[in-house]
C-alpha cells in the first residue's frame, strides 16, 4: 500500500493489512493521515534506534496540527528493508538517546 | 464543576463518573506489547502523550482532555509484576501481524469489565495524587498496584 525510501536509502513499506489492523481499527480516523505517514518515512525529522526496531519522527507532518509530532514504529527484516507496524500522532518531545539519523 | 485531578506529568484524569462504560473499547497489539483503554470509543481522534515507560496517556487531539491510556510492556512488566493482569485479555481486541481477533461481546461481559476498569482508575487517581513527588519508578509501582482492582 504505501512504498517509500527513507533518507538512509532504505525501502519502507507499510502495506494494507497491517494499516487496517494496527491504526485504523483502532484508531479510524487517522485514515485522514495516511499521505502523512508517507511523508513520515521520505522525511523525518529524526530516526531513534528502539530495542529491535526503530522510530521514526517527524515534525509539521500531520496538516493542521504543527505542534504534534506523527511516530512511526519500523521493523526491518534486513539493513535495507523495514515494515512500519503503527504509525500515530505524539506530542511533541526532543529526541532522546540512540539517535540513527541525523547522526548528533 | 467536573472533578479533575492534577498529579505528576500534569495528567488529568477525566471524571470518573462521567465514564460510560459502554464506549469503553481496549486493544492489545501484540506486536508492539501495547494494552490500549479507549474511554469513550475508538473514534475520539487522539495524540498519544508518554508519562513514563509503562504509562501514556491518550489525549483529545481538540481539547487535550484524556480519553484513554497506553500500558506499555504489558506482557514483558506488567504481567510479570502482576500475572492478575492477564484479565484485560478478556475484554481486548487482539492485534497482531495483519490480523485482529476479536473478544466475546456479551453485554454482560462487557458492563463487568466497565466496572472493574473504573475501580482500576479509582485506584490508580489516588496513587498518582498520593505521589506528586514520586520517582518514575514510584510511579510506575503506583500504577501497577493499582491494576489488581481489575482483577477483582
Amino acid at each position: 500500500m504505501i512504498s517509500e525510501v527513507d533518507p538512509l536509502g532504505r525501502q519502507i513499506v507499510m502495506p494494507k493489512a497491517i494499516w487496517e489492523t494496527h491504526v485504523i481499527s483502532q484508531r479510524p480516523w487517522m485514515a485522514a493521515y495516511l499521505s502523512s505517514v508517507e511523508q513520515a518515512i521520505r522525511s523525518p525529522t529524526w530516526i531513534i534506534d528502539y530495542e529491535e526496531r526503530e522510530c521514526f519522527y517527524a515534525e509539521r507532518a500531520l496538516p493542521h496540527l504543527p505542534h504534534l509530532l506523527l511516530k512511526l514504529v519500523v521493523e526491518f527484516a534486513d539493513e535495507l528493508h523495514g515494515v512500519v507496524i503503527t504509525a500515530y500522532p505524539l506530542k511533541r518531545q526532543k529526541p532522546s538517546e540512540g539517535r540513527r539519523w541525523p547522526k548528533p | 464543576m467536573a472533578e479533575t485531578v492534577n498529579v505528576p506529568h500534569k495528567v488529568m484524569l477525566p471524571p470518573l463518573d462521567s465514564l460510560d462504560e459502554q464506549t469503553i473499547e481496549t486493544f492489545y497489539d501484540a506486536d508492539l506489547d501495547e494494552m490500549v483503554i479507549h474511554f469513550y470509543g475508538r473514534d475520539r481522534p487522539h495524540y498519544v502523550d508518554p508519562v513514563n515507560n509503562v504509562l501514556s496517556t491518550l489525549n483529545d487531539l481538540e481539547t487535550d482532555e484524556i480519553v484513554g491510556v497506553i500500558f506499555n510492556r504489558f506482557l514483558k512488566l506488567v504481567i510479570q509484576e502482576l500475572p492478575e493482569s492477564r484479565i484485560f485479555f478478556d475484554d481486548a481486541t487482539i492485534l497482531t501481524g495483519e490480523h485482529a481477533l476479536y473478544p466475546p461481546t456479551a453485554g454482560s461481559a462487557k458492563r463487568s469489565f466497565g466496572n472493574r476498569l473504573v475501580s482500576s482508575l479509582r485506584a490508580m487517581r489516588r496513587a498518582w495524587r498520593d505521589g506528586s513527588d514520586a520517582s518514575a519508578d514510584d510511579q510506575r509501582r503506583r500504577v501497577f498496584e493499582a491494576i489488581p482492582s481489575l482483577c477483582s
